[in-house]
């Protein structure tokens, strides 16, 4: 297939502001010839504003009564129209631009499919910042992770010997989708489905990254039965470390060892 | 570029910085700030900053787990009912 003119490139502008924004998406947002933006505070928007002459927030497809998935398309055709106008489009969301992201996947999938050359860069999630600021080698016991009402919802393996790590626990258990921060009532629920499987008094980490340079990061621990009770963000991430040892599949085990002569 | 938010840029890539305000004036250098500008960024205070810059202080921020064919075309089937598409909530930061 031939390549049309105009394209698209996805670019995330890390955590935090100023400082975790890659060389490259630079670049990009610098040349293009529109900018669409959904990032995470009116702080960066002004910051991105001024990094191109034709930069337009996302925020307006934002509509009460409007659905998510109904906002999301209109987010993505808006953002096609463009490309198909043979604009150069650069698109830049919060974080990495392809975690927790519908728009992205699904306008680079459409473009590609369309002949338009489509792609992302990289960026700095929150997950790389938690594994940074706590010190966490997801490798040494494995990690598993979460959104925390779809960790709910749906069943799930919990492994107690390794990292599991929800995200978004501030509005855990909200299957309404409107809330941005959900009661002690929803968390209680929470805490019996982990209780299933920690001791009560387990230690876990409440994490929130710092965003804004000399801004804080909240790196709270606290006994599993507390979470109830504790303050939370719509931004808050739980961190819960093993509390099982690793434990050897002799079976395994046993036919890898008939090559290790 | 406004003065402070070219100050939170510099800061952001202040590598050795971030816990030392005494270095910060030699961080900034011939940024001019107003004292409630440096206040709320001593502070990190992103209310303020807001206020300060006059920028939106609400925001949705999109947080929704990429789905494959298979979840395409059970919310055609249900079209509107975002609880049964096992997407996420819609907030800030991430």
């Amino acid at each position: 297939m031939v390549e049309k003119d105009g394209g698209l490139v996805f670019v995330g502008t890390g955590i935090l502001l100023g400082g975790h924004m890659t060389p490259r998406a630079r670049e990009y947002i610098t040349n293009a010839d529109i900018v669409f933006m959904s990032v995470s505070s009116g702080i960066m928007e002004a910051w991105i504003s001024d990094m191109n002459q034709d930069v337009r927030s996302l925020q307006v497809f934002y509509k009460e009564e409007v659905s998510r998935k109904e906002t999301y398309n209109s987010m993505v055709n808006a953002i096609l129209s463009e490309v198909r106008d043979g604009k150069r489009v650069c698109c830049v969301l919060y974080g990495h631009p392809g975690v927790f992201a519908y728009v992205s996947h699904r306008a680079i999938e459409l473009a590609r499919n369309e002949g338009f050359t489509a792609k992302m860069e990289p960026g700095i999630s929150a997950e790389d910042c938690l594994v940074a600021d706590l010190g966490i080698d997801p490798g040494k016991y494995g990690c598993q992770q979460y959104e925390a009402t779809q960790f709910m919802l749906y069943q799930r393996k919990i492994d107690p010997s390794a990292y599991l790590i929800l995200w978004q626990i501030g509005v855990a258990g909200d299957i309404s989708l409107k809330k941005l921060e959900t009661k002690s009532s929803h968390r209680k629920i929470l805490l019996e489905l982990l209780s299933e499987h920690y001791p009560d008094d387990h230690e876990v980490i409440v994490y929130e990254a710092s965003s804004l340079p000399l801004s804080k990061t909240r790196i709270e621990k606290i006994p599993l039965n507390h979470l109830i009770d504790i303050k939370l963000h719509d931004y808050s991430t739980l961190v819960i470390p093993p509390s099982l040892p690793l434990s050897i599949n002799s079976r395994v085990e046993e036919k890898l060892r008939q090559f290790s002569y | 570029m406004k003065k402070i938010l070219e100050a939170i840029e510099k800061l952001g890539c202040g590598v050795s910085f971030d816990e030392d305000f005494a270095s910060l004036d030699k961080v900034l250098g011939d940024i001019e700030l107003s004292d409630d500008e440096i206040s709320a960024l001593k502070s990190g205070d992103r209310a303020q900053l807001e206020q300060l810059l006059g920028t939106r202080s609400k925001i949705v921020c999109m947080l929704v787990p990429a789905k494959d064919d298979d979840d395409e075309d059970q919310d055609s089937d249900d079209k509107g009912d975002d609880k049964d598409s096992g997407e996420s909530n819609i907030v800030v930061n991430f």
